[in-house]
């Protein structure tokens, strides 16, 4: 076994603020296919890929509670939270990319690299970091030349690390039990909040995120006996369920689930604002959009920071951006050769986030002063 | 479909129903909404009808700036909505897109322009009805879609100030 | 979260092998009550066959969201448009009402009307039943609405009281999920244990409630010589909230998820859809299909779907129910059918208060008092609708979040109905069409289109309240369900006949309640639209003045529990006085409606029948003789139990 790269409660928060940033990247990537599927088709899709969206953010969650009870403080306004993509997952992981992409076999085939089961290629859980690497994207935080095959593996770690700190440290656990997010403020299908306040809970929380991700010791569910994210993506690979009794390793054997890769918008492939005809109508609703979206992250990082009720109103937010996402997604982007609009999930910069831009964003900022 | 009849249906419905052209294209329904609206009623009167809305804005805009509001809203009324067989039609574009629903042309219409197969009261498709512009003119979601999240109910409408007219309610709540 | 729906399930029982079966119980019907059934008797062991008369298709995420899609695709989004027409089961509908005229029978409709009061109230024949599409409100009834003939000399008495109900209220509240508050909830006398908290917080009011709450709040009403003082209220709901940590003596709750027979993440909490009727599109609301699937997981209960039952068997000699014959249709789009039978030691109907003494009456078994049928009860609705000084806001949250409750008991009911007011987040949706009936008058008569099109509606619809009256009707023997082997359906099944008049003494609750929202309008600063059309299917002519009734789908009454065998159906187990064996379970064995809506009175009363159940199960052992059909059939002459 290679040597921890964690060993004290400073390394642990770095990796932990990591955690944060690796559980929300996945989200636009989701949003963006998820949303890209025309209204009222693929719904065994459209529910397996919103799903795994909800649950990513409820790990995202459970890690804001595992750093706010180790005393460290959540941040998710600082500017290199959002990754632009394409881009690496911020573990390290370097066969991938991923991209914000429509609906596809593609798409499909990324969700799966992104939740595939820890099993690094010879058993070592932190890799050497290729020499073509992007040197912005590090891997551990605390090694800059390593890098993780898997989000389990990177989760494995922190769950190592996590121990030989706790034994170390008795007052480990010191953080304001108030900051923690109550299962009262966030429940989704699969999974509860879990409240962390020792090494117990903490544990609890970190490997369920792996578990649900993964699955539990090369088995297809976790504890709770859901299917994992990677089987679930799996399914939309072959066009089938899975059910009780199948094994990794065959095809699932469940009811048939169908597909229709046409009914589909097709979106640009990671977009940005540069795309957008200048000065344009919808160049301006997709700018409103990114202000609505590092808003929403902004009242996420409140709620994170001793609010945890404002989770309600994140999900509000939420659904506003649903709205939001589907209006771009179906405006054709001019001068594409044929191609749709996509949310470009790029920071704002000052000008774009002045008050009274546009209805909008006025909309927004009214919506958050109350 | 030529695109240029696409682009003269958005022109027109922007003036229709106050939405921008992002919000219209933005539900994903411009495309069914115009072949609907020649199904219903035919081609002639669709070229009609679009072509009176392009003589409208032209009367209404003075030299090539853009259209006067005030102007624009008479040329509307004389062109259009007075019109024995174009008013009718347009209301129904109207209808159209704040509910999704097609609504069967009044019977002195179809006795004096024919009516055609599509022309009853039917949805376009089921997406056109959460798609609808009015519930969000009324800061409200179609009832059994685009939810607004638990709770969001117990706050006020966000309706758009310019609606409000100083009606404002206490938004401290 | 899902509640798993065994796959295959709605198709694996083989009607005919289950025929050469004796269960333990036989119940017909799918919906709550008989849901609720299944699952305890399965849960004790015991053998369950359910017949239901819809589709036989495994509950599944695809089903459902099939219903949605038939919603969002009709013209006309009545509460049973998501719901496919089945002519070998059909439902009511409430486009079906028409005015009746004096003589003269609407037999138009599934349900032939004899009138003379007209009513558009509906159930629905599919898995899981009417709370498919039920609004989820889940008020318990008040202490006194179970002595209303002693108190107050009206209607009848329950043999029952609050204190023998209370703990199967806290069990139905469990089973459905009741989002709400015990201190908005005690008023009236209705009085919680000592620790108890529902299982999840109270919804939110809406912003509307709240602005109604500024003035309503504190009004004086003085009515019989009593004083009280309103407020806006929240109503318990039978939908995902946020749970309650403190649940159960600590142990919280968990909310229960959408069916089907794979894995989904559907049915959380309440987003607010504001389409709890006719189809809450993420299954935050609780349906039966969820007991259902649950009671179905257990290998011990089967059953048998497009199953309609078409006739209770008897033995002459003992009274005892001996088998159901039930009509197996093939498909539902083809009348063709297989006669079948189910036998088992109890028989339990839990097809509503229409269709089981529906089912009774065509079997020929009026009950030997000839009360099977009689005392349909509903509740009476009256609209009342204005318009608010401010915009507001319509069609957000659930359907009704908050009413008004304080006249849902008192001394007054010695001469007039009492009610309770729902305050409706849905405008004049329900009275006048809002706002589909707005938009097409603002573009059609209004000239409005653009900018005063927008502002127009805001005017129009976002000021809108709807106030809805929920009044009380009393027993009445000649309100009645009956047969009439000239009026049958597509399999053959003789259809219900409903015959139906308003009493004085609803009407009475129904003036008074006309005459408080003028009060409470006023109150307001709104402005009254209320117009009733004397065309209206349901316009009754009360002191001089017309008003239009609506049904309440609240359908009770008609095989009503008493202590005493001759004025009364069941006892107080639900349990038939003249059939040992038989159950009628559901509405129809309530003596009263009252106030509340009828459900989660009607999952009390099931889930406390299932112990007499367990107990008769556990007594009895004596044979009992089989029907000739099955002697022909080549079955053992006796059966030993
Ligand atoms: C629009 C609407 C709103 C409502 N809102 C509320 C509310 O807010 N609160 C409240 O408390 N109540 C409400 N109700 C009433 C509530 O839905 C019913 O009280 C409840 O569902 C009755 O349950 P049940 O099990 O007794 O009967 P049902 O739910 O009607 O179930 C009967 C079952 O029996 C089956 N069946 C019928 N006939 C036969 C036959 N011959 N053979 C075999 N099977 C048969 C049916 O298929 C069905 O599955 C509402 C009803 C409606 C229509
Ligand atoms: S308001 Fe919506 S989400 Fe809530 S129960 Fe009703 S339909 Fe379902």
């Amino acid at each position: 076994m290679i040597e921890t790269t964690i060993n004290d409660r400073d390394d642990l928060i770095k990796y932990l603020h990591k955690a944060m940033v690796l559980e929300h990247a996945t989200i636009p990537p989701y949003l963006t296919a998820y949303y890209s599927i025309h209204p009222t088709t693929n719904s065994d899709a459209a529910h397996i890929i919103r799903v795994v969206a909800v649950e990513e953010m409820l790990h995202l969650t459970l890690v804001a509670n595992v750093l706010n009870a180790i005393g460290g403080t959540p941040d998710l306004t600082r500017p290199d939270f959002v990754p632009s993509y394409p881009t690496y997952l911020p573990d390290g992981e370097r066969d991938f990319v991923v991209d914000l992409r429509p609906f596809s076999p593609e798409a499909v085939e990324t969700f799966c690299k992104i939740e595939r089961p820890a099993l690094a290629p010879d058993g070592a859980r932190l890799m050497p970091a290729s020499s073509t690497a992007t040197p912005s994207l590090v891997t551990s935080p605390t090694r800059e030349e390593m890098r993780f095959y898997s989000i389990g593996e990177f989760y494995a770690e922190i769950i190592e690390g996590l121990q030989v700190v706790a034994a170390q440290e008795p007052d480990l656990f010191c953080g304001d039990p108030a900051r923690q997010v109550r299962p009262e403020y966030f429940y989704s299908g699969g999974g509860q909040v879990i409240v962390v306040s020792d090494l117990n809970s903490a544990l609890r929380a970190l490997e369920f995120i792996a578990e649900q991700g993964e699955g539990l010791d090369g088995g297809i569910y976790d504890k709770e006996e859901e299917l994992a994210h990677y089987y679930r993506f799996r399914q939309l690979h072959f066009g089938r369920y899975y059910q009780k009794g199948d094994s990794p390793h065959d095809a699932p054997s469940g009811p048939r689930l169908d597909i229709d890769w046409d009914a589909v918008y097709p979106v640009k492939v990671n977009a940005k604002l540069a795309d957008y005809p200048v000065d344009s109508e919808l160049a301006q609703v997709a700018r409103d959009f990114n202000a609505e979206y590092f808003a929403f992250l902004g009242l996420l990082d409140t709620a994170f920071n001793g609010k945890p009720s404002l989770l309600l109103d994140a999900i509000w937010y939420m659904f506003r951006l649903r709205d939001g996402i589907n209006r771009i997604i179906r405006n054709p982007l001019p001068g594409s050769g044929g191609l749709h609009a996509a949310p470009t999930f790029e920071m704002p910069t000052a000008v774009d986030s002045a008050p009274g831009a546009s209805r909008g964003t006025d909309e927004a900022a009214r919506a958050v002063a109350r | 479909m030529t695109p240029d009849a696409l682009e003269d249906f958005l022109s027109l419905s922007v003036d229709l129903t106050a939405f921008e052209r992002t919000d219209l294209l933005g539900t994903g329904l411009a495309r069914q909404y115009l072949a609907k609206v020649r199904d219903a009623c035919g081609e002639d009167v669709v070229t009609a009808l679009l072509e009176a809305h392009r003589a409208a804005r032209t009367e209404a805009a003075e030299d090539g700036a853009r259209p006067d509001p005030q102007r624009l809203d008479r040329a509307l009324r004389h062109r259009i909505f007075s019109e024995e067989r174009l008013g009718p039609v347009a209301r129904n574009v109207i209808k159209l897109w704040y509910a999704g629903t097609w609504y069967g042309l009044p019977p002195e219409w179809t006795d004096s322009y024919g009516a055609q197969p599509a022309a009853e009261t039917s949805t376009v498709t089921a997406a056109s009805y959460q798609e609808g512009l009015l519930w969000r003119a009324i800061a409200a979601n179609p009832p059994g879609a685009k939810a607004p999240g638990y709770g969001a109910w117990a706050r006020p409408p966000a309706i758009e100030d310019r609606y409000l007219k100083g009606r404002s309610h206490d938004r401290t709540g | 979260m899902f509640v798993k729906f065994p796959e295959g399930e709605a198709k694996r029982t083989d009607p005919t092998t289950a025929g050469g079966v004796v269960y333990d119980a036989v119940i017909v019907g799918g919906g709550i009550a008989g849901a609720l059934i299944a699952a305890r008797l399965g849960a004790a062991g015991k053998s369950v066959l359910i017949l239901d008369a819809g589709p036989a298709e495994d509950l599944t995420l695809r089903g459902y969201e099939s219903y949605l899609d038939r919603f969002y695709s009709a013209t006309n989004k009545d509460n049973q448009s998501p719901y496919p027409v089945n002519p070998n089961a059909p439902m009511p509908r409430g486009t079906d009402a028409r005015r009746i005229f004096p003589g003269v029978p609407d037999s138009s409709a599934y349900i032939v009307q004899s009138g003379p009061f007209a009513t558009d109230t509906t159930y629905t024949r599919v898995l899981g039943g009417t709370t498919m599409h039920w609004e989820a409100k889940t008020p318990r009834m008040l202490p006194e609405d179970f002595q209303m003939r002693s108190l107050y000399g009206e209607g009848a008495d329950w043999p029952l009281t609050y204190e023998d109900l209370a703990p199967y209220y806290n069990e139905a509240e469990y089973e459905i999920g009741v989002s709400a508050d015990v201190d908005d909830q005690s008023y009236l006398g209705i009085t919680f244990d000592d620790d108890y908290v529902f299982p999840m917080q109270g919804l939110p009011l809406s912003y509307l409630d709240q602005v109604v709450a500024r003035d309503v709040d504190g009004m004086p009403v003085e009515l019989d010589g009593v004083q009280r003082e309103l407020r806006v209220r929240p109503w318990p709901q039978g939908r995902n909230g946020v749970p309650n940590p403190a649940y159960n003596g600590g142990e919280g709750y968990v909310p229960e998820g959408a069916v089907s027979t794979y894995q989904v993440e559907v049915g959380e909490r309440c987003q607010g859809n504001n389409n709890c009727v006719p189809i809450c599109p993420v299954q935050a609301k609780y349906h039966a299909g969820k007991t259902l699937a649950r009671a179905l997981q257990n290998p011990q209960v089967h059953l048998v779907g497009q199953a309609v039952a078409y006739k209770v068997h008897v033995d002459e000699h003992t009274g005892r129910v001996t088998e159901i014959e039930y009509r197996r249709y093939d498909k539902p789009d083809s009348a063709h059918f297989t006669t079948e039978r189910a036998r088992s030691r109890l028989f339990v109907l839990a097809a509503n208060a229409v269709e089981n003494p529906r089912l009774m009456l065509a079997s020929g078994l009026r009950g030997s008092n000839g009360l099977m049928g009689r005392n349909f009860m509903d509740h009476a609705y009256l609209l009342a609708w204005a318009r608010l000084p401010e915009p507001a806001g319509t069609f957000r949250g659930t359907n009704c979040t908050g009413g008004i409750t304080e006249l849902r008991g008192g001394r007054f009911r010695r001469r007039q109905a009492a009610f309770s007011v729902d305050i409706h987040n849905d405008g004049w949706g329900w009275a006048r069409g809002a706002p589909m009936s707005d938009l097409a008058d603002l573009v059609d008569a209004g000239g409005r289109y653009g900018e005063s099109l927008r502002q127009g509606l805001v005017d129009r619809v976002s000021t809108q309240l709807l106030l809805a009256f929920m009044v009380e009707v009393p027993a009445n023997p000649s309100n009645r369900v009956t047969v009439d082997p000239a009026y049958t359906d597509h399999l053959g099944n003789m259809r219900p006949i409903l015959t139906y008049d308003i009493p004085d003494y609803t009407m009475r609750g129904v003036a008074y309640a006309r005459q408080l929202s003028k009060r409470i309008f006023a109150r307001l600063g709104a402005e009254d639209h209320t117009q009733y059309d004397p065309s209206f299917w349901g316009y009754a002519v009360y002191g001089g003045e017309g008003y239009e009734i609506r049904g309440g789908n609240h359908l009770a009454g008609t095989h009503m529990m008493g202590h005493d065998r001759s004025m009364s159906v069941v006892d107080k187990d639900q349990r038939s006085w003249d059939h040992e064996n038989l159950y009628l379970v559901g509405g129809g064995s309530m003596p009263t409606v009252s106030t509340s809506n009828v459900t989660l009175t009607i999952a009390a009363l099931s889930l406390r029948s299932v112990r007499a159940m367990l107990d008769q199960l556990a007594k009895e052992s004596a044979p009992i003789r089989v029907t000739s059909e099955a002697r022909a059939q080549g079955l053992p002459r006796e059966v030993t139990l």
